[in-house]
């Protein structure tokens, strides 16, 4: 996965609203801000919300107070998982229901292409079924942050807190799966 | 090391986030714990479900399709000096009898120019602008308050008392005024 933080040098860039450093940032981070966006709002509308995360991070771009890379990915972390939180909140006012349409069989050998896609569409579906703040930690854990980079883009204190945060999000997460019929 | 110990800690154990003491606990209560061993499963088995997930989500779209929306933002940006900002508001290229609206003018200089200087911009570029009435804002930590709607001369002295009632120095990060003809 495309995990390198932005060197040092191209914050400058960044903050003076250089097209090329924009350009590499995106490079670098759209996949996974886009990702975020479909896991937590769904293919629908990710597109609009992952773009509006960027925009917000260039119109604000004079308000990012670190110096240092990793704090600049977590700073735009942030800004996109609060873009989803928004996105979600606004749905509340008009909930969607989730509702098992297909029951995957569990099968002992390796998946097939088939399999594969029905397991993708039920973990789309199951997402919805975990609360947003609890999914957008499933959802960077599953980026491959670490615990630490997730306590710095979450402002949570401790590793120990993202571990029962996660324990939550992983139960919640069972059981939106299980009320969609996986693992019968 | 009991049951609601080991589960707070189990996402940590699962994902070799907890240090080797810890871990070993945990290892020893697992050995032990079907129930907690069970969980443990499940975590590990929706684990490899949202890696095939991620593996099978699309790509981003392409940089052309956010670079338009980039520049306009850019082009609706103001000035980022003090200076450019008294040059924007040079009377010659300001246009008479026409609604306008100056957003935000001073935008980007938090922390870099005291409130003296921002508001002796914001002032004079009001003043240029030789149109009335005006309506001045101040943003500070992301509320805006409006602080006048009356004319020139009176929007920044009333920006100026704020200026010495309250240190907005630090936290005022854009004033935004507007002008209608």
């Amino acid at each position: 996965m495309d995990h390198q933080a932005p060197q040092s040098g191209f914050l400058d860039g960044l903050k003076n609203a250089d097209l090329d450093a924009w350009r590499n940032l995106y490079a670098q981070y759209g996949g996974m801000i886009h990702r975020l966006a479909r896991g937590m709002v769904g293919a629908k509308d990710a597109e609009d919300v992952a773009q509006e995360a960027f925009l917000q991070a260039f119109r604000k771009r004079h308000q990012f107070r670190g110096d240092s890379a990793k704090l600049y990915e977590a700073w735009l972390y942030r800004i996109a998982v609060n873009k989803c939180r928004d996105w979600c909140r606004k749905r509340l006012k008009n909930p969607v229901t989730v509702t098992a349409t297909r029951v995957p069989e569990v099968v002992m050998e390796a998946p097939s292409v088939e399999q594969r896609l029905n397991d993708v569409d039920l973990i789309q579906r199951a997402l919805q079924g975990v609360t947003p703040y609890l999914r957008a930690l499933l959802l960077l854990h599953g980026e491959g942050r670490s615990y630490q980079e997730i306590c710095r883009i979450m402002k949570i204190k401790s590793k120990g807190t993202v571990s029962e945060r996660l324990g939550l999000a992983r139960e919640q997460l069972r059981e939106a799966l299980a009320r969609l019929g996986w693992g019968e | 090391m009991n049951c609601a110990n080991v589960r707070r800690l189990l996402s940590a154990y699962c994902d070799l986030e907890l240090p080797s003491e810890r871990r070993a606990a945990v290892r020893r209560h697992l050995h032990d714990c079907e129930l907690c061993a069970a969980a443990l499963d499940g975590f590990k088995n929706l684990s490899a479900l949202t890696a095939q997930w991620s593996d099978t989500q699309a790509s981003a779209p392409p940089w052309e399709e956010l670079a338009p929306k980039l520049m306009t933002a850019l082009a609706a940006a103001c000035p980022a000096s003090p200076e450019e900002v008294l040059s924007a508001s040079d009377p010659k290229r300001l246009h008479t009898g026409v609604a306008r609206t100056f957003k935000p003018v001073i935008e980007g200089l938090e922390d870099r120019y005291p409130l003296s200087d921002l508001l002796y911009v914001a002032g004079a570029t009001m003043a240029f602008t030789a149109v009335e009435p005006m309506c001045a804002y101040v943003r500070s930590d992301n509320i805006w308050s409006a602080l006048s709607n009356t004319s020139p001369v009176d929007v920044s002295f009333n920006i100026a008392q704020v200026g010495e009632t309250e240190d907005l120095s630090f936290a005022m990060d854009s004033v935004w005024l507007s002008a209608v003809a």
